[in-house]
């Protein structure tokens, strides 16, 4: 006898199938409650906020140069604002999907919520 | 001849990152030179072997590319001109249903990567994927080029390492050795919607109510990017009462060795798997799985460990019990797994993927 043929012995003979309840049901739970959009962008505004602090430039002339020629040298402040720039406006590009996934299921709980009022 | 093997993001502790450079070591064992180009890269892996995409340099007719294709990236587009010979390496896609709710930007990627994977179909050569499930998938998207099946490369030797003494400790310490009071209840792997964790919170909510031994659960894995998701797990657990699951996040090798090795059984009632690897690793640390029947995980188990075909509470609650505290089943499933996982030695596999990429590499002259 395979393990899982023990195993289907065991179920079958205890029956037990059906005897737990949930109290809750996972899909009944909304993501809203769950998350609010504001948190997601909340903690990337606030990962923003630390990072802003301004990189001092080079301001020798010869690093400059150096990098100019070799290209080895560049500007951190502009790669770190670009940087910060990308992931606002993922967020943003996130945060405005969601928001019309939002309305989108707003509207159809009014559709229903029409319905179920016709019916009752 | 050339060989290159290009995915789109290798780092550290993905599935497709170690296979690739796994199958990049078995190759250089087998006297076979090759490089790996990724367009997304760890700074830390490059080296000669292991460059970024964007330094991919003339290919000619002669090489040969295998191709890791597993999400939605602009390469899918890059190679279909370039003209060498090409493998894909096929890892399965997410269908983007069970990102829709928690996550626009990953659903988008999914959905575009299934796109683009049937777009891809006449691309190329020969394909080699980790499971009969993923082929039929490639079958079903259009693909006629000769394909096989060799499972995922995984170097079982570096799960002999050392594991986190502390956390090990902390756990209770290794379960093959002790008879913990607090039975170690274990799932591995990112927390998805489509890897069901809330499905294992109802098993244990179940349990609780059935038994009285104590357990607990752990879900070891990344919550990254998902947020909104794993907040409404937490808002779940605390609605069934079940306020001591650990949410590990993102862990080091070590850590997990700790938690693999502290385990009284394992989990996984996942609704979409392309292979599974944390299967394997059950397996090999010897801890009992309860799984779910769905896509590769039957196929990847072989008839071995508890296989669930329904997620009735009161079902995955006995499972779990029986499998933690019937030692004639226990044993019986811990025996079986032993002998599946041979199918998956380094040996065997490796031999399975140089056979099968000599006779393409035979027919592609």
């Amino acid at each position: 006898m395979t393990a899982r043929e023990l195993f289907a012995s065991i179920v079958k003979a205890e029956g037990r199938e059906g005897t737990v309840t949930l109290p809750a049901d996972f899909n009944d739970i909304s993501v809203l409650m769950g998350l609010s959009m504001e948190d997601s962008v909340t903690r990337e505004l606030a990962f923003i906020e630390e990072n802003k602090k301004v990189v001092p430039q080079y301001t020798s002339l010869a690093k400059k140069l150096g990098g100019m020629f070799y290209g080895f040298y560049y500007n951190p402040c502009v790669y770190a604002q670009n940087d910060i720039n990308d992931k606002l406006l993922t967020v943003l590009k996130e945060f405005r999907e969601q928001e019309k996934i939002k309305q989108d299921l707003f509207a159809r709980i009014n559709v229903l919520q029409d319905r179920l009022d016709e019916l009752s | 001849m050339r060989i290159f093997q290009v995915l789109t993001t290798l780092s550290r502790g993905d599935a497709v990152s170690n296979d690739t450079l796994a199958i990049q070591k078995l190759l250089k064992a087998n006297g076979i030179k090759s490089v790996i180009y990724a367009e997304h890269l760890d700074p830390k892996f490059i080296s000669k072997t292991i460059k970024p995409y964007h330094v991919l340099p003339k290919i000619r007719k002669g090489d040969l590319m295998l191709y890791h294709l597993s999400t939605g990236t602009v390469l899918n587009e890059k190679i279909k001109d370039l003209p060498c010979k090409k493998i894909v390496i096929y890892h399965n896609m997410t269908p983007p249903d069970f990102f829709v709710p928690y996550s626009g930007a990953a659903a988008k990627l999914c959905s575009q990567g299934i796109d683009e994977a049937i777009s891809l179909k006449d691309t190329f050569d020969a394909g080699i994927n980790d499971s009969s499930f993923n082929m039929h998938q490639l079958e079903g998207y259009g693909y006629k080029c000769p394909m096989k099946v060799c499972p995922i490369l995984v170097p079982f030797e570096d799960y002999a390492k050392e594991p986190d003494a502390a956390l090990l400790e902390a756990m209770g310490g290794p379960a093959a050795t002790n008879d913990h009071v607090v039975k170690n209840i274990l799932f591995v792997g990112r927390i998805v919607p489509n890897k069901k964790p809330e499905d294992i919170m109802t098993m244990l909510y179940a349990y609780r109510q059935m038994y009285k031994e104590p357990v607990r659960l752990i879900l070891a894995g990344s919550t990254q990017g998902m947020e909104k998701y794993t907040a409404r797990l937490r808002l779940y657990a605390k609605k069934l009462g079940l306020d001591d699951i650990v949410f590990t996040g993102h862990i080091t090798f070590p850590q997990i060795l700790a938690y693999y090795r502290s385990a009284d059984a394992f989990v996984q009632l996942s609704e979409h798997e392309g292979f599974c690897v944390p299967l394997l690793e059950a397996m090999y640390f010897r801890i009992p799985i309860i799984a779910f029947d769905s896509c590769a995980m039957p196929e990847t188990l072989g008839g071995t460990g508890i296989l669930l075909d329904k997620k009735d509470p009161a079902l995955m609650g006995q499972a779990l019990h029986e499998a933690l505290f019937n030692e004639e089943l226990r044993q019986k499933v811990l025996a079986e797994q032993d002998e599946r996982l041979k199918y998956f030695s380094y040996e065997n596999v490796s031999k399975m993927f140089m056979d099968q990429l000599g006779q393409f590499r035979e027919a592609l002259k």
